[in-house]
């Protein structure tokens, strides 16, 4: 690709006192792509994923969003962080607002458009992902399927150059988790770039351009989708992948 | 007993009373309003990530509640005689300060009971830290805490009575000039005591007015979700 990567990640590393869980990680996102990050509890990826919007710090290495170093002392982490989307796994939308003005908020005090504005692109969003009659629910009121949902809205409200998704379906109940994945899936069809942690390694096949795995705290395989199902190079990755889709 | 109640002296010491009332209500509400900044900028402090804002929140916490009331009116009625500055403004520092640790404390754990990930989505749409304070942490944490805040006020409101020992004029010092003239003991504290009550019963039930705090249910609801 001749496009810089939107997300450059190089020799992270990252450390919790004397515990180590990040050591040395490279690797890029290009523009258009979806990259599934998986490995076992603890190899450290949901801690990679949210060192990329700033949300983590890092001791050492490089990380860099649209060029923009984000460890550096003068970035705008905020502006940084508006042109990059994340949906977390417990959702998190905002309990005392409406399912609307979960979408409106930074819409109105980050990119400062109009609140008529901002609730015309937030009925928008919520029609994209069927819950356009869910505007005035408040959250609480939503299933756990419709929340994550309404989170992946909130985060396009933004119009960001690529989303990172931390574990999204990881606190749903089986029947709910498929919603979830085919909005996920509509967006990587419509070119959305996504650095997406999850276990769903159907997901991954189907849908991931690549696949990032971890381990301890390091980037052991970073393959072409079909190659890392098919043909995974080490022994961990081979004994992740007979666990976790054997059952 | 024969003790004869006699309200006379008291009605026509009313404009006496009334004044005290709302040198209450003036020594009050201005201490309500510091102590409410103090308390969230110390316990916004208390409850931050940084180590020495947590150390500077306890410290001022622990120092401004562990000393009494009383003394608290005292010292800075003393410390600022040579700054020449009113009673009541003594009053309403000794006052701001004490409840402002309370109310810190109670700041500190509504912050600490807003889900975390509430701070790092906000933060991931691109919210300053201060606008996600402002927009998503401060009014989930109010909800939580307005029935501490509403018992702390009421108590504020009790202390002020505490600054008659610095000759502020209000209710508590009034009646003790009353008293001192009409020797109706019985008769001025009891009136005094119902304005007392009126006052604490009105301004809790306004803390109480936060959206969402009177409704057990529906915080609880909120609280899980």
């Amino acid at each position: 690709m001749s496009e810089a990567p939107i997300v450059e990640i190089r020799d992270l590393h990252k450390s919790y006192g004397a515990t180590p869980v990040l050591r040395g990680c490279t690797m890029n996102v290009n523009r258009g792509e979806v990259v599934v990050v998986c490995g076992p509890s603890g190899s450290g990826k949901s801690t990679l994923i949210k060192c990329v919007n700033g949300l983590e710090r890092y001791q050492s290495g490089s990380i860099k969003v649209e060029g923009i170093e984000v460890g550096a002392k003068d970035t705008d982490l905020p502006k940084l962080r508006s042109r990059i989307g994340m949906v977390f796994q417990h959702f998190e939308l905002y309990p005392h607002m409406s399912v609307l003005k979960n979408l409106e908020l930074a819409q109105v005090h980050v990119l400062k458009r109009s609140r008529a504005e901002a609730a015309e692109r937030g009925r928008q969003l919520l029609k994209r992902v069927g819950l356009e009659a869910k505007a005035d629910a408040m959250p609480v009121d939503l299933s756990g399927g419709q929340q994550q949902r309404v989170a992946i809205a909130r985060a396009l409200a933004l119009d960001p150059q690529a989303i990172l998704f931390d574990e999204p379906t990881s606190a749903l109940d089986p029947e709910m988790i498929h919603e979830v994945l085919q909005v996920m899936t509509e967006l990587a069809t419509e070119g959305m770039t996504m650095m997406v942690v999850t276990h769903e390694m159907g997901f991954a096949r189907r849908v991931a351009n690549r696949v990032v795995f971890m381990d301890a705290g390091e980037i052991v395989e970073n393959a072409g989708s079909e190659e890392f199902f098919s043909r995974p190079r080490t022994p961990r990755a081979t004994e992740f992948l007979s666990k976790i889709l054997s059952h | 007993m024969n003790y004869r109640f006699d309200w006379t002296p008291i009605w026509e010491q009313r404009d006496l009373i009334l004044s005290g009332l709302w040198m209450t209500i003036a020594v009050s509400l201005v201490s309500l309003a510091i102590s409410i900044v103090i308390g969230f900028v110390v316990g916004t402090g208390g409850a931050s990530g940084s180590r020495s804002a947590r150390l500077g929140a306890a410290l001022f916490v622990d120092t401004m509640r562990n000393i009494p009331l009383l003394i608290h009116m005292y010292i800075w009625y003393m410390a600022l005689a040579f700054l020449k500055l009113p009673a009541f403004a003594c009053a309403v520092l000794g006052l701001s300060l004490y409840s402002g640790a309370y109310v810190a404390e109670v700041v500190r754990s509504g912050i600490g009971a807003v889900r975390r990930g509430q701070m790092q989505a906000a933060l991931a749409t691109g919210l300053t830290r201060i606008q996600a304070f402002r927009f998503i942490i401060y009014p989930q944490a109010l909800r939580i805490i307005a029935p501490s805040l509403a018992s702390l006020f009421s108590q504020l409101i009790k202390d002020s009575s505490l600054a008659s020992v610095i000759a502020v004029a209000e209710l508590t010092y009034e009646a003790g000039a009353i008293e001192g003239q009409t020797f109706r003991t019985f008769e001025v504290y009891i009136t005094i005591s119902v304005l007392y009550l009126i006052l604490v019963t009105v301004a809790s039930q306004l803390v109480m007015l936060v959206p969402g705090a009177r409704n057990d249910a529906s915080s609880a609801r909120f609280a899980d979700a």
